[in-house]
């Protein structure tokens, strides 16, 4: 009985290259059905959500169900997980009335404390304020997004 | 050929369906009525007609016959993880009768025999030749090819029963760590090791299907390639990115023993993963007694049966 190293019928590169396209084609079989769980890194996911992003429509939305946080500013659930500025940079342009606000990306504190259309994409809501400080949620305007 | 402590050995054994004592008659271990009889097959008494489904380990142990024992490696790198897996201690060995239940290459057999006890190591697969290569002169080892759930010895035969990763590579691991408990003696011991259900273990679980179908040559071939190429590239984001999804070895015992490990982990048919509540509970219903974790493994754990 013999258990020699060498394959004696098979050529050795092309055996090594017929396994490694079987574990590719398994391990991505394997990842896309999340029977194994990868959690990327935040660049990789923010490329990944990058190089999505060219092949589908840029995500458009009304705001609705807005909430008071604090101060001048008000919460409003996005309803789709997009690149934020939590995990990146935000590509979402918020609307007031179809004319867009001037300070996007802009920090919870100073929306809050300074408000005048400052805004922030933070993981699936959106945090804002309207142009002149007034109660977004009970100002009449009509709030969209757009995604650039 | 058989010394005299070897030919004391070969009297433990028992008919496993029967259960009497064999006498030899030349290659041939018979039972008493001459109902079952069992060849002695390049000094190997077989109880088993072939490797069944095991057949990955018959070719990786063979193919490294001596990667993993310490008197060859010329370290304690194979006696620190038994003491830690098992809590045996070299007084509590020397001189006990003990069966390694799975011997493979006789990685764990090797530390007990120079410890002083008298081993019998049983392995279902083609491993029990390069076993038998590897303590053929040590008077107090007899290897022999059985299957755990058919052992050939009475009950309460041993003094102690080892069986360190191994169960989790049968079709059931508490069906067959069941199987081991009525061959302890009343006082005994027995100390297993089994997969726990995380980390990399869980991962390797998804691929056992998938891996287990290449023919075994073709994936030992693939991670005598596969795995220097990594190590050679610690830091490469595609190594780090492969890493994730198919963790291999990198346990720092030698690119050897991680090519070895890497295909151990990967091709056998079987590849149970267990909690550690849920040994404790075999060893409960087995009515074992002062069960504990010996080590840092929480899926290692021995017990006295009462």
């Amino acid at each position: 009985m013999g258990f020699e190293r060498t394959l004696p019928t098979l050529n050795k590169f092309a055996s090594i290259l017929a396994v490694s396209l079987y574990l590719t084609v398994v391990g991505c079989f394997l990842v896309l059905t999340r029977r194994i769980r990868v959690s990327p890194s935040k660049f990789a996911r923010a490329v990944a959500h990058r190089l999505l992003a060219s092949f589908r429509q840029p995500f458009s939305a009304e705001l609705t169900e807005v909430v008071h946080d604090k101060g001048h500013c008000y919460m409003a659930p996005l309803g789709r997980r997009l690149i934020s500025d939590l995990d990146g940079r935000s590509r979402l342009r918020l609307f007031e009335d179809g004319q867009e606000l001037p300070h996007p990306h802009s920090a919870h504190d100073d929306i809050r404390n300074l408000g005048a259309g400052r805004y922030s994409h933070w993981g699936g809501a959106l945090f804002f304020s309207s142009s002149d400080n007034t109660d977004s949620s009970a100002n009449g305007r009509r709030y969209s997004v757009r995604e650039v | 050929m058989p010394r005299e402590l070897r030919s004391s050995l070969l009297s433990v054994l028992a008919c496993p369906t029967c259960k009497a004592s064999l006498t030899r008659h030349g290659e041939t271990l018979a039972c008493p009525s001459g109902s079952h009889e069992f060849p002695i097959v390049r000094g190997i008494p077989r109880f088993v007609e072939s490797d069944k489904y095991v057949g990955s380990f018959s070719f990786e142990w063979n193919t490294h016959k001596t990667t993993q024992l310490d008197t060859f490696r010329q370290d304690a790198s194979s006696e620190d993880i038994f003491s830690k897996k098992t809590g045996f201690k070299p007084e509590d060995l020397r001189g006990k009768l003990v069966l390694d239940a799975g011997i493979g290459a006789g990685r764990f057999t090797d530390i007990m025999a120079r410890w002083g006890a008298n081993v019998i190591g049983i392995d279902l697969s083609y491993a029990v030749e390069a076993a038998q290569e590897n303590f053929r002169s040590r008077e107090n080892v007899l290897v022999a090819q059985a299957d755990i759930a058919h052992l050939p010895f009475k009950p309460e035969t041993f003094d102690a029963i080892v069986s360190i990763g191994v169960l989790h590579h049968t079709p059931d691991t508490k069906k067959y760590f069941q199987a081991l408990v009525p061959y302890v003696r009343h006082g005994g011991t027995i100390a297993i090791w089994v997969y726990p259900a995380e980390g990399d273990f869980v991962t390797r679980k998804q691929w056992i299907p998938f891996t287990s179908r290449i023919p075994d040559r073709m994936f030992y071939e693939w991670c005598r390639w596969f795995v220097p190429f990594a190590h050679r590239r610690p830091n490469s984001l595609l190594v780090r990115c492969i890493g994730r999804v198919f963790p291999f070895s990198r346990q720092g015992l030698g690119l050897e023993n991680d090519i070895l490990d890497t295909f151990d982990g990967y091709s056998p048919r079987f590849h149970g993963i267990h909690t550690p509540e849920e040994v404790a509970a075999w060893f409960d219903e087995a009515g074992l007694a002062h069960v504990r974790i010996p080590g840092p493994w929480n899926t290692s754990m021995r017990g006295v049966r009462p």
